[in-house]
């Protein structure tokens, strides 16, 4: 192991040709069966060192097993190849769950942001976005820091994955079990469990103008092997495209001319084991506003000929049109474009919006046209890219494929765009790949336990055909799954599954146990509201109602922050004031969404009953004895749902036909009890 | 330290206040209640209640002495418990959970099956408070959640399966009527729209420019959408009339003798006939009896192509008669013999593949295709043993009319052996009354299976369970506008804006639940139709 790891610590010498992969990846193999005796064994291989497979690895060697990430280039792992920021609303929330669940983007960006800024905070604490805006390098470098040396139990190696290892599996007739993947050279490494995080590498094609060329990324060489491998397997693949815009050089553009838009005075943190961001407010890097105009809109409409990418039909999604999208489709001329700084050091632009596929003079001639780019120079064009995907309804809730028991897939290969997406599928892929090995069950999140849960049961019973980004109008309990309760919601379970360190668990605890005890005290301070008004400042309405303190704060007309409850209740509540700036906040959401998330927990209970409702993959739809009408058979088949609340969700299923499935299912259990019984 | 961790995480397991949300709510849950028996002629009805309200809605409807007998029929007399107005003298039983059907606590009703009483005693408990009617399949799957499987295994199970879910599936379209139908399905959109603004406003409105005036929109949208919705509420007797019985449409070219058929079943000129074609504009209706079962039959305008015809009118009736088609239980396709016979050249002894060729290309002429379920043939063969098409929620008779106008005998018999090969083909004439016995005959055994079989619920009792899903409805469109009043207000006043803080999330959650409660009538909305509503509405793209 040793040995592996110095030898994927040599420098990467050149830039992005394949011819030069190849050769190293020859020379590394070469070195492994020589130095490494027996044939290499791992008990999870992650391919991909992207955001979802940096947080495979992690999370499968933080769960016990023995690791290895595989890469094209070690370089790379870790590198942001969009847009320079992370978070937002819904994806905000996805973060605070990673991180409850101990992964790493939330405390990376924690220490390699260059602006804090939480969106939405006049609009409700359930849909606050916090975002910061990311300096690349620092990304990078701290996730390899914390991947490559501080991460035990993980071993990363530069090669490229030419295919898998499959096995005919003893238990299951006919089907093949993954055993480990096949390397370019030739050269095999076994595993108990794979998990393939290949982003948009797979048939992966760049479109600039009407030049396109096979890549996955601009300079980086596609995965054309797997991806027949995986249509040899008969998986069900689709196709998406997406874009990024042309870079900019900062030096050359006239920002005084534009409004800048800066960070939040007090950050907050993404992680919650952090109290505060690694810089000064002060400190924090502003973003620019320009907009697109009529001049811009003539460029893209009289250049439609020369644009591949946009005449082509594979789709692309809908909320991150690029700005030639954007302009055909809505008859106006102005569209926002953000201008965001790539790092504290860094003289790049990345203007956010602008995403276009136009050859590379017309972006040019498009950019300068900008106010405020009017003399900007371009550093790099930007580009469209078309990849392979796999409809994600070939997957299990813990991301383990039905068709290949031990292969799990994870990130944009399963048609999801964003790096928080991928980021929460990395990290259930990588805990549910060791829980296999440890034989312990998996770890599935519902959709009444986060917005990974949604996120993951839409795409398994639903599919996708754009690429797939979370919204806070996704979640039916949005009220409950907020961004300030995500360890409430996981840690515990994570916990318990053994992918949350004791560390965490132990801050978890203490937070828990400090909010409980103040939560408790509130409550126990119960007054007619009349009384209330003499003790405390609030407003002038009448009621003779009994309220306690957590109401108080909770309630909405009394505009009563803790700290003025505190100040005028000395006696009772001045145990409270010790408590940190967080900690006050999340008690006063606490009480301020009591009432309304009470009041949805017999919808919620309905969800887990019906979801804590198994079909089992062997149930033959046709059966007669289940007399279920064809349409829905076609329906069900279709998404082979694993419960019964993701069979409910099938548009158009009769109620009739879910319950009896739910009788078929339940009697043959007890039919199958029974014969082992005998 | 792992023993010290854990213990303090128990510490609090027993305190009020337990935040990992992981308690039971069991006893939080909603009480149902829904008509358990089907429509038809029945003596007797059954109305069940579920949960934890079931005691309390026993004791208010009938009196507690009824909870000292579980499990035994006991003659009451029942009120309803805001008015104290006598309902009926019925049989009560109370089961207690968990040996009931669901597991839960079910109190049973057995009333007079006729429909005042029925619907009054749904109305009272639609009334009380924190009960709800059961949505489609809810009783059953409350029994299997609650392990009382095995009471469920009885025979009969999936008779009642079908009943509780197929009894509101087609309903809504059913017999609401053609107008309601319209009008509920408007404020669906107009309520999805709102929706979707307001999700678009959270999730977008940071980064994107979308307009500022789009909270101030969906307030002067949904205040217009409640004052609707209110008034709708308060004049029960506005919109069309809600129709009882099964429902049956004539349709057919012009002039083929819909009116005649009409008058035929009537009895009596309900309908003018005349020879000019396009005579019926607007849809006659006529209730009539048949065989013991009540039916109500609309005869409709003929329907030709669209280019043939220039009268407004007549549009406008075509358009009624194929919305009366799509609403209807039975459709009876009028089609004229001769029609057939120039257009198949048929002889004596042809395949009768010919005629379900016509058959199927004159119902596309129609453009009734669409209401089988695309089905290629609705012919019923006579080896297919019944005449029912259990398959679709509609039932179809084919008549051949006029066949006193067709001279030769041997072509008249051999259409008349139709009339045994295909079991839903009648050969009529309105004239003389040949095969009016058969028509008669088998129109009976549809109505038979259509209200023996209780897979549908009366409209009267619809109307109760639409009421209260309309009232929670706007409830919350309600409490959305009282919540967010003051951003329309801001607007207008920007010195107010930033003075206090509304809880968007929170406010969202009751038009949430708005659309969920009119989705219950209309049909249930999926956050993909309000996605597709925000990426029509806004350029959203960072």
């Amino acid at each position: 192991m040793m040995m592996l790891r110095l030898l994927g610590k040599l420098p990467c010498r050149g830039k992005g040709h394949s011819q030069f992969t190849l050769g190293e990846k020859f020379y590394l193999s070469q070195s492994l069966s020589t130095s490494v005796s027996q044939p290499l064994n791992f008990d999870v291989v992650v391919v991909g060192g992207g955001h979802a497979g940096s947080e495979a690895c992690a999370a499968a060697a933080r769960m016990g097993a023995r690791t290895l990430l595989i890469t094209h280039k070690k370089e790379t792992v870790g590198v942001m190849s969009c847009n320079p920021s992370f978070g937002g609303i819904g994806k905000g929330h996805l973060m605070r769950e990673i991180d409850a669940l101990d992964g790493l983007c939330g405390r990376i960006c924690d220490i390699s942001g260059i602006q804090y800024k939480v969106l939405n905070t006049k609009k409700g604490p359930a849909v606050w976005g916090l975002r910061a805006q990311i300096d690349r390098a620092l990304y990078k470098a701290n996730l390899q820091r914390e991947l490559f040396h501080n991460t035990p139990n993980l071993t990363v190696m530069e090669a490229s994955v030419e295919d898998l290892i499959l096995n005919e599996s003893v238990s299951q007739n006919g089907t093949h079990q993954c055993n480990g993947i096949v390397l370019s050279d030739g050269s095999q490494i076994f595993s108990d469990a794979v998990v393939l995080t290949t982003g948009t590498f797979l048939k992966g094609q760049i479109n600039i103008g009407l030049d396109v060329r096979p890549a996955g990324r601009l300079g980086d060489a596609p995965a054309i092997g797997l991806a027949l491998t995986l249509e040899r397997l008969k998986f069900r693949m689709g196709r998406l495209k997406t874009g990024t815009p042309p870079r900019l050089d900062k030096n050359t553009i006239n920002f005084k001319v534009l409004s800048a838009n800066g960070g939040d005075k007090r950050p907050i943190p993404f992680s919650f084991l952090n109290d505060s961001v690694w810089m000064k407010p002060e400190d924090q890097v502003d973003c620019h506003l320009t907009y697109t105009n009529a001049d811009v809109a003539n460029i893209i409409k009289q250049n439609q000929h020369v644009n591949r990418h946009i005449r082509e039909e594979v789709l692309g999604p809908r909320y991150c049109p690029s700005i030639e999208s954007k302009v055909l489709r809505f008859k106006k001329d102005v569209h926002l474009i953000w201008l965001e700084p790539e790092g504290l050091t860094s003289d790049i632009i990345y203007p956010n919006g602008l995403s276009c596929t136009l050859p590379e003079e017309l972006q040019f001639k498009l950019v300068r046209k900008l106010h405020g780019l009017e003399n900007v120079t371009m550093l790099s064009p930007g580009y469209g890219v078309e990849y392979d995907f796999v409809d994600p309804r070939e997957l299990q809730a813990s991301l383990e494929t039905t068709k290949i028991p031990g292969l799990f897939f994870a990130g944009q290969i399963n048609g999801t765009t964003g790096y928080e997406e991928a980021a929460s599928q990395g990290i259930i892929a990588g805990i549910n790949a060791a829980s296999k090995v440890l034989h312990k069950s998996p770890l599935t999140v519902s959709r009444t336990d986060g917005y990974i849960g949604v996120l993951i049961d839409d795409l398994t019973t639903h599919g996708t055909s754009e690429p797939y980004r979370m919204f806070t109008s996704r979640a039916e309990f949005r009220l409950s799954l907020r961004p300030d309760n995500a360890d409430l919601r996981l840690t515990e379970k994570g916990y318990q599954h053994g992918c949350v360190s004791e560390k965490r668990y132990h801050h978890f605890c203490e937070t828990k146990d400090i909010m409980n005890n103040a939560i408790c005290l509130l409550k126990e301070i119960k007054m007619p509201f009349n009384v209330w008004r003499q003790r405390v400042p609030l407003p002038s309405f009448t009621s003779q109602h009994v309220r306690n303190a957590f109401q108080i704060l909770g309630d909405a007309n009394c505009q009563c922050p803790l700290s003025t409850l505190v100040t005028s209740l000395p006696e009772d509540l001045g145990s409270l004031k010790n408590i940190n700036y967080t900690t006050q906040q999340r008690i006063s959401i606490e009480a301020q969404y009591n009432e309304v998330v009470e009041a949805q927990f017999s919808d919620m209970e309905d969800m887990r009953k019906e979801e804590s409702f198994l079909i089992p993959s062997n149930v033959d739809f046709s059966d007669p004895l289940l007399g279920m009408c064809y349409e829905d058979q076609e329906k069900i088949r279709k998404v082979h749902p694993q419960t019964i609340a993701a069979a409910s969700r099938i548009p158009g299923i009769r109620p009739s036909s879910l319950l009896r499935l739910m009788h078929f299912i339940s009697k043959n259990e007890t039919k199958h009890a029974a014969s082992q019984h005998t | 330290m792992f023993q010290k961790v854990r213990a303090i995480c128990k510490s609090f397991a027993c305190r009020e206040f337990n935040v990992d949300l992981s308690r039971s709510y069991s006893a939080v849950g909603r009480t149902i209640f829904a008509l358990s028996s089907g429509r038809g002629k029945s003596g007797v009805a059954v109305v069940r209640v579920s949960g934890s309200q079931s005691r309390v809605v026993l004791s208010a409807i009938a009196d507690e002495t009824c909870l000292r007998k579980p499990r035994f029929a006991q003659l009451r007399t029942l009120r309803d418990p805001q008015s104290n107005d006598i309902l009926d003298k019925a049989i009560v039983i109370w089961f207690p959970g968990p040996k009931s059907f669901t597991g839960e606590d079910i109190c049973e009703f057995q009333v007079h099956g006729g429909l005042a009483v029925v619907s009054g005693l749904l109305h009272a408990l639609g009334k009380m408070p924190g009960l709800y009617p059961a949505d489609p399949g809810e009783f059953s799957k409350r029994a299997f959640f609650n392990g009382s499987m095995d009471l469920t295994e009885a025979e009969g199970l999936a008779d009642l399966i079908h009943a509780e879910t197929e009894m509101q599936r087609k309903q809504a379209l059913h017999q609401m009527g053609g107008s309601l139908h319209i009008l509920y399905n408007r404020w669906r959109t107009v309520l999805l729209q709102n929706l979707a603004h307001v999700e678009a406003y959270i999730d977008f409105s940071e980064d994107e420019n979308i307009e500022d005036d789009v909270m101030a929109n969906v307030i002067d949208s949904l205040r217009k959408l409640s004052q609707e919705v209110e008034t709708h509420l308060t004049d029960g007797r506005r919109g069309q009339r809600l129709r009882d019985g099964v429902q049956a449409t004539i349709v057919g070219e012009p002039n083929v003798g819909k009116s005649s058929l009409l008058n035929l079943l009537c009895d009596r000129p309900a309908a003018i006939v005349t020879a000019i074609a396009g005579t019926t504009r607007d849809v006659v209706e006529q209730y009539i009896n048949i065989g013991g079962y009540p039916l109500s039959i609309a005869d409709t305008a003929g329907i030709r192509g669209e280019s043939t015809v220039n009268d407004v009118v007549e549009k406008e009736g075509i358009a009624r008669a194929k919305q009366y088609a799509k609403s209807a239980d039975v459709i009876l396709l009028v089609i004229d013999s001769e029609t057939f016979l120039s257009a198949s050249k048929w002889q004596e002894h042809q395949d009768i593949l010919t005629f379900q060729e016509f058959v199927k290309s004159h119902m596309l002429q129609l453009g009734l295709k669409d209401f089988f379920n695309g089905q290629p043939c609705i012919l019923k063969s006579n080896q297919e043993g019944s005449i029912i098409d259990s398959d679709t929620q509609l039932q179809c008779l084919i008549i051949m009319s006029k066949i006193d106008l067709i001279m030769d005998e041997s072509i008249k018999k051999s259409l008349n052996k139709l009339q045994t090969q295909f079991l839903n083909v009648v050969v009529l004439s309105c004239l003389n009354g040949d095969g009016l016995p058969a028509l008669l005959q088998k129109l009976e055994s549809i109505l038979e299976y259509l209200c023996g079989n209780p897979s549908q619920e009366s409209p009267a009792l619809s109307q109760v369970r639409h009421q209260h899903h309309l009232i929670d409805c706007l409830e919350n469109i309600q409490d959305y506008l009282k919540k967010t009043s003051y951003l329309s207000e801001a607007q207008k006043n920007a010195s107010l804006e930033g003075s206090q803080i509304t809880d968007l999330a929170i406010c969202a959650e009751d038009l949430r639940r708005a659309v969920q409660h009119l989705g219950k009538i209309t049909g249930h909305v999926t956050t993909e139709q309000i996605l597709d509503v925000i990426f029509r509405d806004f350029c959203i793209g960072k």
